[in-house]
């Protein structure tokens, strides 16, 4: 089974990026082989329909469950209909850490789209 | 953590959108909030009018392709002008020209030439800058007249500003949004945390305004009102109190009609520094919306 | 002849003039091409006689044809299209398709893809006394208002005075309202933002060859901001109407003081008649 993970660099220490159509990478994980291969995303600077299109990779590349932080209306509609599974980890974790709680059935699974997760608390930095 | 984004759009221009979201950004300032301000109005951007940039950096911004037919290779075939959906193709002394305000770029044309004599030319629109000002960093652009894709360059500035924000773990990102309902706004609407609509009592506004909500609301956005110009129509104001309180939104503050608004605008002033008589209004009002972001 | 009445800036006043105007030049048609904010009718109060849909055509795929090849999808400018190949399904995304026409025109199924209509917008018909109107709505979420626009202008006779609010900035709307239109009144307000989007209309219709003037809203004797930069420009300022509260209030509950511009409005419009004989 292939797992496509959004990352924020190319290798299995890396974070997960919490953008799914903007992020910067993508590791796409073989349970099987334990192999994985890095992939820049091509879309992360696209002008529009970026989750779409990276949506539609996640298919292409065979993959059944997609873990993300954050899916959009969009990417989430296309990825249910290509009978992907999405599943959230939490950004600050690693590649790594996020296969291993996804086969220790550790994430959630992701059933509708969700908007970014935001900074949520907004603090003074400095008074004048 | 991604910044999050309030968005100030109003429908109707000249409501007071760039006025209020000038002031927001002068207060956050002066209250000490670090932020990163975006001006996503790229059809006719005014923010760097009060907030004079300094540009640090600028890029221009690559549109659509337009479709440009090689007059030697074309046969006259006339498919391209009958394809087309836009009637962008035009006979102009029995040569066929694109006329590039119609083409869509969607390339149809490229498409069925049977003698390969059409090319697709990308185009520059216009430009984007990075800037500081005196409140913070500015991410702002100007669209070329004439040109779309504005919905595009809207995403682009609040790329850029997400890109700055993220660098510097800044939590808070001020786009002043454009007029209207279309493209630019979904743009500017897509993924924002908080859209304050700035009304005015007016018929045209009011309609106007109820489309805006309705707009935010097919993006998920929560929504917030303020009234500009309350004073200007007692019976307008309360009905757009009604409308909001009927559907559960929050009238966030209330700006009476005033001249030192139009006259602070004119000193090239923040309404927050030109108007004294305002500024508690401007207190309440602009902790409000922080308070509604939690 | 057809005359346009445009403003970089929104909120100057260009709907309150232009009802103005083609009220004191009665019997004309007022054509509101403002297709996403319209709101003429606020102020002249038409009587709708003629209301129909727009309708643009959009792809449907037929599931018992489709070999689910994706070439639509791939081929799609837009993205607007999406062929999942595994679990054969297809997605239409309504909010990005152009109408382009392109997904059916590469389909090498028969019958496979089809073009349906699909409602955009309404455009209405009716009367104000002796102010025709005519206008366009176009729907929520929709990615383009130019297609509405265009049809709301094939509407339009060419024998008739027509006096035509264009929508506001500078993009391509109102290059297809000023395209084929014979003067263009460009309102606007002696602040700095009013100034410097007045400043990108007049390149704008500068590029686009047309004669033009200003005419200052709210106006305010002493505050000559908007007379410097028409100086400076070599541009006229046609028209003025001062800034009063009163015109403000009546504007809020959609009364206007039609009957104080009107012969002021009339001679503008012989004016600019003379100066394109």
């Amino acid at each position: 089974m292939k797992i496509f993970i959004t990352s924020t660099g190319n290798s299995l220490k890396s974070k997960v990026d919490p953008k799914f159509g903007r992020c910067d990478y993508f590791i796409i994980y073989d349970t099987e082989t334990k192999e994985f291969e890095a992939k820049e995303n091509p879309y992360k600077a696209g002008q529009s329909s970026v989750g779409i299109s990276l949506a539609q990779t996640v298919i292409k590349t065979g993959s059944t469950v997609a873990i993300s932080t954050n899916f959009g209306p969009n990417a989430h509609r296309v990825l249910k209909e290509g009978d992907i599974k999405m599943y959230k980890a939490d950004e600050d974790m690693t590649i790594e850490e996020a296969i291993k709680n996804y086969l220790n059935g550790k994430l959630k699974e992701v059933m509708s789209a969700t908007s970014h997760e935001q900074a949520d608390k907004i603090f003074p930095h400095h008074n004048e | 953590m991604r910044a999050k984004e309030i968005v100030f759009i109003s429908g109707k221009g000249g409501t007071g959108k760039t006025t209020i979201t000038s002031s927001f950004v002068n207060w956050l300032y002066k209250n000490g909030y670090e932020f990163v301000i975006a001006d996503a109005d790229v059809d006719a951007a005014d923010m760097h009018i009060l907030l004079a940039p300094r540009i640090l950096k600028k890029e221009s911004f690559i549109g659509k392709s337009i479709a440009e037919i090689r007059n030697d290779a074309c046969t006259s075939c006339d498919l391209c002008r009958q394809y087309c959906r836009f009637e962008a193709i035009d006979i102009i002394n029995s040569e066929y020209i694109v006329n590039p305000f119609r083409c869509d770029g969607c390339g149809l044309c490229q498409l069925v030439c049977p003698v390969d004599a059409i090319d697709m030319i990308p185009q520059t629109v216009g430009e984007w800058y990075v800037s500081d000002t005196n409140s913070g960093k500015m991410v702002h652009a100007k669209l070329y007249p004439g040109a779309e894709n504005s919905g595009n360059l809207v995403t682009m500035v609040k790329h850029q500003a997400h890109l700055i924000t993220d660098e510097n773990d800044i939590p808070l990102i001020v786009v002043d949004g454009p007029p209207g309902i279309g493209c630019p706004v979904t743009s500017s609407l897509s993924g924002a945390s908080y859209a304050i609509i700035a009304a005015e009592p007016t018929l045209s506004a009011i309609h106007d305004m109820e489309r805006a909500i309705a707009t935010a609301k097919h993006f998920n956005v929560p929504v917030g009102i303020i009234i500009n110009k309350a004073t200007l129509n007692e019976k307008n104001t309360q009905s757009i109190k009604d409308y909001a309180n009927k559907r559960d939104i929050p009238v966030i503050g209330e700006i009476p009609f005033s001249r030192c608004v139009v006259d602070s605008l004119v000193d090239l002033k923040f309404t927050t520094d030109g108007c004294p008589e305002l500024r508690d209004i401007f207190d309440k009002m602009f902790k409000k919306i922080l308070e509604g972001l939690k | 002849m057809k005359i346009a009445i445009a403003s970089g800036k929104g909120g100057t006043g260009k709907t309150t003039f232009t009802t103005l105007f083609a009220y004191a030049n009665r019997p004309a048609l007022y054509v509101d091409t403002d297709v996403e904010e319209p709101n003429g009718h606020f102020f002249l109060k038409p009587e709708i006689t003629e209301e129909k849909d727009f309708s643009e055509l959009v792809p449907e795929i037929k599931d018992d044809k489709c070999t689910f090849c994706g070439i639509c999808a791939d081929e799609c400018p837009y993205k607007a299209l999406v062929i999942i190949k595994p679990t054969k399904k297809w997605l239409f995304f309504p909010e990005l398709c152009h109408s382009c026409g392109i997904c059916s025109y590469v389909c090498p199924e028969k019958g496979a893809l089809v073009e349906v209509p699909r409602k955009k917008g309404i455009i209405r018909k009716g009367k104000a006394g002796d102010v025709r109107f005519l206008g366009g709505l176009l729907n929520l979420g929709e990615p383009t208002a130019v297609p509405l626009i265009s049809a709301v202008k094939r509407e339009i006779k060419d024998d008739e005075k027509v006096i035509i609010d264009a929508p506001p900035g500078t993009s391509c709307p109102v290059v297809e309202v000023l395209r084929d239109v014979d003067y263009v009144l460009l309102v606007s307000e002696p602040t700095p933002f009013g100034i410097h989007d007045l400043s990108l209309t007049v390149e704008l219709v500068r590029d686009l060859g047309k004669p033009f003037s200003i005419v200052e809203n709210k106006y305010k004797e002493g505050n000559t901001s908007l007379e410097e930069y028409a100086k400076k420009e070599n541009i006229e300022i046609i028209y003025r109407i001062p800034f009063e509260e009163e015109i403000a209030k009546g504007y809020s509950k959609g009364e206007l003081p039609f009957a104080r511009f009107e012969q002021g409005m009339k001679e503008l419009y012989q004016k600019i008649e003379r100066r394109l004989k």
